[in-house]
């Protein structure tokens, strides 16, 4: 079944209405040529399931919160939040779940880079700070895990190196933007 | 006033790196947060790189406990991508393995449970005792002791041994009264039954909605059951009957899963008493059979943790998209509910209750 972005909230409802009280999994799927948000949901009294697809560009990559009609959403949204870069509108603002991904090439989207680099927010910084060795420990680069290394002072690159490094700077920045769990 | 205490991330009640900001008014929970991801390893993107049948180990690393289970959710989702039919004698030696498996998972979390539950490590040691003969009797069957890879496309990797319906018959003797065993030392136990009873509840209807999944569900006395509600292998012709409770709380969740340890050596015997004669071999790994179509499949399947929707959006060589639904993912969700208002040392006993595999949440 396929939905409307804007009319998918309704729709939900309605299919709740019709005995769909139960959501099994919200995700999605990069196609290439855009995303598809997929909502499970399941009759448990009448034993049918039912899939509603929500086709998103990548420009606005957003959807609308279930959590009104399905509560058990709040995860499975943050999650796609964070591993396919679909905004969710109109819930309160939560902290990422798994990784603190910071919203830069979502991990689960084609467009993600494997070999390459992990980009921060703060990509200045990591680079900076590496150039001042500060971060990331230079055997750990010198091990040769990875092809060479770009230079890195080229834009949006950092080295597979201090990965882990740029991560942690990362989840910082996220949870003080989000004043989660951490600082309090 | 409410204090807010950090537990873990390595904490031994914690079943994995977990970590929880719990706040408190006294000793009362008033609200906990779970902190997830300290395991992501981003498994369903790891598998859209490889072959078909390279994947099962990454499967059986997300539940350590009951790996064979997820070994064979995956296998399900690639043989109806590709359009494969599972062999009749197949169909139960898969059968008799999974509830084996299931078994020596319910037996995990009994232990662990009463570890958590305070040094209760008597029904910890025998649990693992009697997980060990299920290990010894898997391990007959496949050759591996802990990760199996035992599920091929069409079938699985070995056939039983010739003495292999005996070994386990005999088990499953003795297992049975090991169960009662089980339950008129713990029922007794004041303790124990003051942890269990009435802690932690969830109504049908907050189950409902919280999306619960597998035991937590069926102890909230709503009566879902893969095996049951759109069955596979022969689970229907076995007449498996799924187990529920109606209070919803710590104790319906024990109950739930000592009653599906019942249910799980009927079925084990039932199943080596008809099992029917040929092969149970499926395709080596190198034959990946037909190249599948440009199709989605969803298969369902109940782990011993709950319900496990494998969406699969496949691809000639390998899969484009591998969604994994996971039970303890969405059970660890509810947690926040079910805790709040009880006592923090009920925490555990709560959170043990729900059976969960860390490693399966972060995937």
């Amino acid at each position: 079944m396929r939905f409307e972005r804007k009319v998918l909230v309704q729709g939900l409802g309605e299919l709740k209405g019709q005995g769909y009280g139960y959501l099994v999994k919200i995700t999605a799927v990069d196609y290439g040529k855009g995303l598809t948000a997929l909502y499970f949901i399941r009759d448990l009294a009448g034993n049918r399931d039912e899939t509603v697809e929500v086709e998103i560009g990548y420009d606005d990559a957003w959807v609308p919160t279930v959590m009104d009609v399905y509560p058990a959403a709040d995860w499975y949204e943050r999650e796609m939040m964070e591993m396919f870069g679909i905004g969710v509108h109109g819930r309160v603002a939560s902290r990422l779940l798994l990784e603190k991904w910071d919203g830069v090439d979502p991990p689960l989207r084609k467009s993600f880079q494997w070999n390459a680099e992990y980009r921060t927010a703060d990509n200045k910084d990591v680079a900076a700070a590496r150039k001042a060795n500060t971060v990331g420990a230079p055997s750990e680069r010198q091990a040769g895990r990875n092809a060479p290394l770009p230079a890195a002072s080229a834009p949006g690159a950092t080295a597979r190196g201090p990965r882990a490094a740029g991560k942690k700077g990362a989840a910082r920045g996220a949870d003080d933007k989000s004043g989660g769990g951490d600082k309090r | 006033m409410i204090t807010r205490i950090n537990i873990g991330p390595v904490h031994p009640s914690t079943h994995g790196v977990l970590r929880l900001v719990v706040g408190l008014d006294g000793d009362t929970v008033k609200e906990v947060e779970p902190h997830i991801g300290f395991l992501h390893r981003g498994v369903e993107k790891l598998v859209e790189t490889r072959m078909y049948m390279q994947s099962p180990p990454y499967m059986e690393k997300l539940d350590y406990i009951a790996p064979l289970s997820y070994d064979e959710a995956y296998v399900a989702a690639v043989e109806a991508a590709l359009g494969v039919e599972v062999g009749e004698r197949a169909a139960y030696v898969r059968l008799i393995q999974l509830e084996l498996q299931r078994i020596a998972s319910h037996l995990f979390f009994l232990g662990a449970l009463c570890n958590d539950m305070g040094q209760m490590f008597t029904t910890f040691m025998w649990g693992f005792e009697d997980r060990d003969r299920v290990l010894a009797l898997l391990e007959e069957a496949t050759g591996q002791r802990m990760f199996y890879v035992n599920m091929r496309v069409g079938g699985v990797t070995m056939e039983l041994p010739p003495d292999f319906s005996e070994s386990c018959l005999s088990f499953l003797t003795y297992f049975e009264k090991r169960i009662g065993q089980y339950e008129s030392y713990l029922e007794k136990n004041p303790v124990f039954m003051e942890r269990m009873k009435g802690v932690g509840v969830l109504s049908a209807d907050e189950a409902r909605a919280l999306g619960v999944a597998g035991p937590v569900l069926r102890a909230s006395g709503i009566d879902y059951d893969v095996r049951a509600a759109r069955p596979y292998y022969a689970y229907k012709k076995l007449n498996f009957s799924s187990v529920t409770a109606l209070k919803g709380d710590n104790f319906a969740r024990y109950k739930v899963r000592m009653l599906e340890m019942r249910e799980s050596v009927r079925l084990i015997r039932a199943a080596l008493l008809s099992m029917p004669e040929g092969s149970a071999l499926g395709a080596t790994t190198k034959l990946i059979g037909p190249a599948a179509k440009n199709r989605t499949v969803s298969v369902s399947r109940e782990l011993p943790r709950g319900e496990c929707m494998m969406y699969m959006v496949a691809d000639p060589q390998r899969p484009y998209r591998l969604s994994i639904r996971d039970p303890s993912f969405i059970n660890l969700a509810a947690l926040p509910y079910l805790a709040r208002e009880q006592r923090l040392a009920d925490l555990f006993a709560i959170m043990g209750s729900l059976d969960l595999v860390m490693a399966c949440v972060d995937r």
